[in-house]
């Protein structure tokens, strides 16, 4: 039994040994490959973001040239400044005024040839002297800034006296009346004095006598009677002098008289830029007239030729509709002080603007005419030494246009590097685009691939371009509903080994705004564009083939 | 060399040194010791076992070195075969590779597991107060996990709106030495119990304490979302730490690094890594013929304390590409540039979860083996036996079934052949034989041996227990009525 037993156990050893000995090339692990290969795939976001009209406008905007609404709404403008003017260059007023009177033996009169020594005798005289500007120009009353008022004083009289000076239509800077008193003290006859006032802030207001403004200044000498007798020849004389006179304000009337005379150009470069730009049609483009007018007289101002040109050398002539010259208002007596801002919008209703634009203008020249009081019958004017007149242009296309098609191109760097993109590894990727597109355009965008010498080697996008649909827009042009648009683009290996040779990417965008162009759009400064990139790639690493 | 591959090195250095002290062999308990007559070792399986003899001395190292490697899912011919045109051999990563084939084989979750065990002292003796039994031995516990998403992640790549599961997905690498003490006793005729108590000293571990990890991927997103918790005690290496809580290096010890001899002693019997443990069985013959038996074994843990590094990683993290702002790009500031930085962000932003802690302790529990068998004494040299055992591993109960056929001719030869169904498999057949010649018994088991000769391709475990013993006061095997059993 134990034998039987011991021979069976061996058998069977014996037995699997020799099957093993069949397996055993399975072990010979020096027969065994190195090569090791994986396909697989891989699904993957990559990036995402989101991009608002504000920020790539001011990112492109490098001429500072696109601003926004308070509702947002973007426009594009160049401005000029044509006129620029200050009071102190459109009325003249007189820095210096004079008048001299006498007090001579007119005094002679019974009342001093009765006095006694002793006696004080007064003695009174007026005197107008003119406050004119020019032309027709009335002064009604003037508050001054800076200069002096000098009396010089000189009495041959052998009596003392007192002279009293005094003006109603003189107020100091307390508003009280001007006036002022000269002792004469000297019996010798060679009394002289001379006072001097700083006068600003002293206001003069003047009459009017037949269209001529006059001041009038009082004198009273009191003349104390010394017991000497008057010489025929004796007189007290009054040199009253207004020196380097200036003004904070003049009230008057200013007539009409010619004042602005200018000439220039704008320069639009939008369109030099981008010549198909022509092919928009704007809404509402203007070319706006702004009026800063701190000086208390209206304005008449005319265009005389404004001319757009175009790179090609054609022009076309602003014509006015209605409305030209302009008016520009000014503040009343109420608002003395302010500003008054006004602006004039020429527009394709005013105007033949759309013509103009439609040659894709490159500068618009102008020449501007402005004169004062056009008529308007109200007389009651006045300047202020910081009163200014200004006048600006600007040419604004708010983004609010249509459009059946145009198109935008660009050229960027772009370079993988020398190695490019490693096909050994990666043998296809899809690449899918998400694209939340806020913009009233639908965008039909190819990208293409150039070497060195600017040579298209191939598109990013095989065939047609891809489309990133308009957003929905209602009847005023306004997005109601974003568009969603999902895209993917394959790249085969051999698209990716291309890469390696490539060193510019460029970008065309063919747009065409919301239903066929059919619709004007508005593009606001917070409409977006948001995009989402993920990957679907397929990978094959064979360890032979790496490096 | 960087510090990041500084550190991963030593930490590779670290955790081979672990599976190192296992050597001199690969070991475990296989199956078909359990009804193996002629093994003195055959108390290690059911502590109720009483040897055939009054004395018996375990060689050193040899009593008894054991192996086991085992996966439950793959074998050798799922990873290594023929080429199908020409005369090589291809691995499943070739290009003429089967990979789906790799993965039909693959589990929810698969392990790979090693047991390693040396004893360096076996003695047992017959008292009348029972059979008590001493051993000294040097135990590495292994096993490695990887979810079957993770190999479809790999080999097939990320799909669209998949959700991989890679729960479970760690290692668990325990090296302890073990000082037991056994003792079997009958308390009826019928009835033997036993009982061995064990001293645990750990000398290194690694354990992923806790493993929750999905990864959900598409075009639109990939979510990550882990709960990983990784503890480990390292006596034999310093682990620095930067400013920032990260790890700087780890300093292995200079005589561990250059593998000087003698360095190893002094990191075992650790008491700074202490822990029990226990095995209990019980033996039943309810009729003489037939002989029911339960043990269970490694009822216990070590409480890991001495350089003890702990690091987690919880995080939900949603990955819905680079924001990219293209505004922001300019000369100065390139899309190369941009991804650099974004990848640089993100890779911080990631790193930023994973967070270290030095310090602290942690317990953790041997892997518990539940033995239930019965055998079937047709004659008193020949039995049939039939044995269920249950591994509870930390992330999965392993179950197995063993039948066997017994057959001893007294004290010169023992023999048994066995048949085991595990890990799906069902083609393990082993065998064991047990020499005594004098005082000197040789035995060699295997579960597997047979099939590792016939179809060793297909093998999905190996192992062996080979011993080497001096037997003292053998006793003849009773007759089949007698007061001992045959095979314990």
């Amino acid at each position: 039994m134990k034998r039987h037993l011991f021979y069976s156990i061996i058998f069977l050893l014996v037995s699997g040994l020799m099957l093993n000995s069949c397996n055993k090339e399975s072990f010979e692990l020096n027969r065994l490959s190195d090569e090791i290969e994986l396909q697989s795939s891989l699904v993957a976001p990559l990036i995402y973001g989101s991009m608002m009209v504000g920020d790539i406008v001011e990112l492109v905007d490098s001429a500072d040239s696109f601003y926004e609404f308070d509702d947002g709404l973007i426009y594009l403008a160049y401005m000029d400044t044509l006129v620029e003017i200050m009071a102190d260059t459109m009325v003249e007023v007189p820095n210096k005024l004079v008048t001299e009177i006498y007090i001579d033996s007119d005094v002679n009169i019974p009342v001093w040839i009765d006095s006694s020594p002793g006696d004080t005798v007064p003695f009174y005289k007026s005197e107008l002297f003119s406050f004119t500007l020019e032309g027709d120009d009335r002064v009604d009353s003037v508050l001054i800034k800076g200069g002096e008022i000098i009396l010089d004083v000189m009495s041959s009289f052998k009596h003392t006296g007192v002279l009293t000076i005094s003006s109603s239509q003189i107020l100091d800077v307390d508003r009280d009346t001007f006036s002022t008193v000269v002792e004469i003290s000297d019996l010798s006859g060679n009394f002289t004095d001379q006072q001097i006032f700083l006068s600003d802030g002293y206001s003069m207001q003047s009459t009017e006598i037949d269209d001529t403004s006059y001041i009038q200044l009082n004198f009273k000498l009191d003349l104390i009677n010394s017991g000497n007798p008057i010489d025929p020849d004796d007189v007290c004389e009054i040199l009253t002098s207004f020196e380097n006179l200036d003004f904070y304000s003049v009230f008057g009337y200013i007539d009409s008289r010619d004042l602005i005379d200018e000439s220039g150009s704008v320069d639009i470069p939008i369109f030099t830029d981008n010549p198909d730009l022509a092919t928009l049609i704007f809404a509402d483009p203007r070319i706006n007239i702004y009026t800063a007018s701190s000086v208390g007289i209206p304005f008449e101002i005319t265009f005389d030729s404004v001319i757009a040109t175009a790179d090609d050398g054609s022009t076309e002539k602003l014509e006015f509709y209605e409305g030209h010259p302009f008016v520009i208002a000014a503040p009343d007596m109420e608002n003395i002080g302010s500003t008054v801002d006004d602006e004039i919008n020429i527009n394709k209703e005013t105007s033949n603007f759309n013509e103009l634009l439609a040659i894709a203008p490159s500068t618009l020249s102008y020449k501007v005419t402005g004169r004062t009081d056009p008529g308007s019958g109200d007389e009651s004017h006045f300047l202020l030494d910081t009163s200014k007149f200004m006048l600006a242009m600007e040419f604004l296309l708010p983004l609010d246009f249509k459009s059946s098609g145009f198109a935008l191109q660009e050229t960027f760097d772009f370079e993988v590097g020398a190695d490019g993109v490693d096909t050994t590894i990666l043998k296809e990727a899809r690449v899918s685009v998400t694209t939340l597109n806020e913009l009233p355009i639908e965008m039909e965008i190819q990208v293409y691939l150039l070497d060195s010498n600017r040579t298209v080697i191939d598109s990013v996008f095989e065939g047609d371009a891809i489309i990133l649909g308009a957003s929905l827009v209602d009847d005023r042009g306004i997005l109601t509903q974003a568009v969603e648009e999902t895209t993917v683009t394959t790249f085969p290996v051999e698209k990716l080994g291309k890469l390696q040779e490539v060193f510019y990417m460029q970008f065309e965008a063919r747009m065409i705004t919301s239903e066929l162009g059919g619709k004007f759009v508005k593009i606001y400064s917070d409409y977006s564009l948001d995009f989402k990139l993920s990957m679907y790639a397929n990978f094959r690493i064979n360890s032979r083939e790496l490096n | 060399m960087n510090v990041s591959m500084k550190i991963f090195s030593r930490f590779t250095f670290g955790m081979g040194l672990i599976v190192c002290l296992s050597l001199p062999g690969w070991s475990q308990i296989n199956n078909s010791v359990y009804f193996m007559p002629g093994v003195p070792q055959a108390n290690r399986v059911n502590p109720a076992h009483q040897p055939n003899c009054e004395l018996y001395i375990g060689f050193p190292v040899l009593a008894p070195m054991r192996m086991e490697l085992s996966s439950n899912s793959l074998s050798y011919k799922d990873i290594i075969y023929e080429h199908p045109f020409h005369d090589s051999l291809i691995t499943f990563l070739h290009p003429e590779g089967d990979k789906q084939a790799f993965l039909n084989q693959l589990k929810p979750l698969n392990n790979i597991v090693a047991d390693v065990r040396a004893s360096l002292i076996s003695v047992g003796f017959n008292t009348k107060a029972g059979f008590f039994t001493f051993d000294v031995t040097t135990r590495v516990d292994e096993a490695l996990y990887f979810p079957e998403d993770l190999a479809n992640l790999l080999l097939k790549g990320a799909g669209e709106g998949q959700t991989y599961q890679l729960d479970g997905i760690g290692a668990n690498l325990s090296a302890f030495d073990e000082l037991s003490l056994g003792w079997s006793y009958s308390i009826l005729d019928n009835l033997q119990v036993g009982v061995r108590g064990k001293m645990l000293f750990g000398i290194g571990d690694i354990s992923t304490m806790r493993s929750n990890l999905s990864i959900t991927t598409s075009q639109e997103e990939w979510n990550i979302q882990s709960d990983m918790m990784v503890s480990a005690s390292l006596p034999f290496a310093e682990v620095i730490y930067n400013e920032d809580g990260m790890i700087e290096d780890i300093v292995i010890d200079e005589e561990i690094e250059s593998l000087k001899p003698f360095a190893l002693p002094k990191y075992v019997f650790n008491f700074g890594n202490s822990g029990f443990a226990a095995d209990v069985g019980i033996n039943y013959r309810p009729i003489d013929q037939l002989l029911l038996s339960v043990s269970a074994l490694d009822i216990g843990f070590i409480s890991w304390k001495d350089e003890v590094h702990e690091a987690t990683y919880e995080m939900a993290y949603d990955y819905v590409g680079l924001e990219l702002d293209p505004l922001e790009l300019s000369d100065d500031f390139s899309f190369g540039d941009y991804i650099d930085s974004t990848f640089s962000q993100m890779g911080d932003s990631l790193a930023s979860f994973l967070e270290f802690t030095p310090g602290g302790t942690y317990s953790k529990r041997l892997n518990t083996k539940l033995y239930v068998g019965a055998s079937y004494f047709v004659t008193p040299k020949i039995n049939f036996g039939i044995l269920s055992r249950t591994d509870f591993l930390r992330e999965q109960i392993s179950q197995q079934f063993t039948a066997s056929a017994n057959f001893t001719t007294g004290r010169f030869i023992n023999l048994t052949l066995s048949y085991t169904y595990r890990n799906s498999y069902v083609k393990n057949l082993g065998a064991g034989f047990s020499f005594n010649v004098g005082p000197l018994n040789l035995y060699m088991i295997s579960d597997n041996s047979l099939n590792a000769l016939f179809w060793p391709q297909e093998a999905r475990s190996v192992n062996l227990w080979f011993g080497m013993n001096l037997v003292f006061g053998y006793k003849q095997f009773q007759k089949v009525d007698g007061d001992r059993p045959l095979v314990y």
